[in-house]
């Protein structure tokens, strides 16, 4: 198999950015600006990647900003996402907003 | 500039608390009001909108709320629930016409006050699921069908149902059924030929077996 220059080095500083040392919002000392980081982060990640969103989430300190972005990522990701992993998600939200979450990752077909 | 939307957004919280009485007054509202929180998330759109959204229940009339939540871009349709909700929670407002009007165009909230404060009977109830909660009529309309049925149906209402709910017909049939095994006004599946009448007969045999079948929900 044939690689392309460099993407051995590009995986090595993923995987150690993701398993095995602070990610660069951890790396951030004030909470606003790491929690900022976390919601710019996980509003990037794909629809695939749910289980990465359930499990960055807690690490937002701030409850507001950490339910808006669980929210807004269901809202952007209401196709295709794995049950499982929608439920873990939906499941770190408060009642109310558990209840929004759910409608929006389970019930898109109602929504078409 | 958004600071600037946030400065906006609470000057007309403030003039809109106005007309309301016993509102709220305005530099309440304006100073360190409900909304105050909020202005820390002003650069993160996604935030500032789900922070209003917690707070915009103060509120005291449904003009000052819309004021708000218009502003609040995919926000909006959340904005406006939060605000119908925290109503029907404090009792502030109940009239369910006011709530439901007040969710505008946003089925989310409409479905979810329809289910929670049902207006009129079961044929108003599935009107208003097709007007105001049209993603989610099977639903809403399954629901009031599941409250007819566990009430008090009348025959008058079954025969309205049949011309009125034509467009699921197995859905209807399945409800008509139970109508007829949990009600003694006379209410009948039909021996036509029609698609009620059979998937209504249909549900009518499996509903044979279940000895706790008027209590299913």
């Amino acid at each position: 198999m044939v690689r392309a220059p460099g993407s051995s080095m590009r995986a090595l500083t993923w995987l150690v950015m993701l398993g095995c040392g602070p990610t660069p919002c951890e790396r951030l000392a004030e909470v606003p600006a790491r929690d900022t980081c976390f919601h710019v982060e996980i509003l990037a990640l794909p629809t695939s990647a749910v289980a990465t969103v359930a499990e960055i989430a807690p690490r937002i300190q701030d409850p507001v900003v950490r339910n808006a972005t669980l929210l807004a990522w269901a809202r952007d990701h209401r196709e295709g996402v794995d049950p499982a992993g929608a439920s873990a998600l939906c499941a770190l939200l408060p009642v109310e907003e558990a209840r929004m979450c759910e409608r929006r990752l389970f019930a898109a077909h109602l929504a078409r | 500039m958004k600071h600037l939307l946030f400065t906006a957004l609470l000057g007309i919280v403030g003039c809109d608390g106005t007309d309301s009485a016993g509102a709220v007054p305005p530099p309440a509202l304006a100073g360190a009001g409900p909304m105050a929180p909020c202005a820390s998330y002003v650069d993160l759109p996604d935030v500032f909108g789900y922070c209003i959204a917690q707070h915009v229940g103060a509120l005291p009339n449904p003009a000052a709320m819309v004021s708000v939540c218009q502003r609040l871009g995919v926000w909006q349709g959340p904005c406006r629930q939060a605000w119908v909700l925290a109503q029907r929670r404090s009792g502030r407002i109940s009239d369910p016409d006011l709530l439901l009007a007040a969710c505008g165009p946003f089925a989310d909230c409409a479905f979810e006050q329809l289910d929670t404060a049902p207006i009129g009977g079961v044929l108003a109830q599935i009107d208003r699921c097709e007007t105001y909660a049209r993603p989610y009529f099977a639903d809403c309309a399954g629901h009031a069908l599941t409250r007819w049925v566990h009430a008090d149906p009348t025959l008058a209402e079954a025969e309205a149902l049949r011309l009125r709910f034509t467009d699921q017909p197995e859905v209807l049939g399945r409800f008509l059924a139970l109508a007829a095994a949990c009600s003694d006004v006379g209410i009948r599946c039909g021996d036509g030929p029609d698609r009620v009448s059979y998937a209504c007969r249909t549900a009518e045999a499996e509903l044979a077996g279940r000895p706790q079948k008027c209590r299913v929900r």
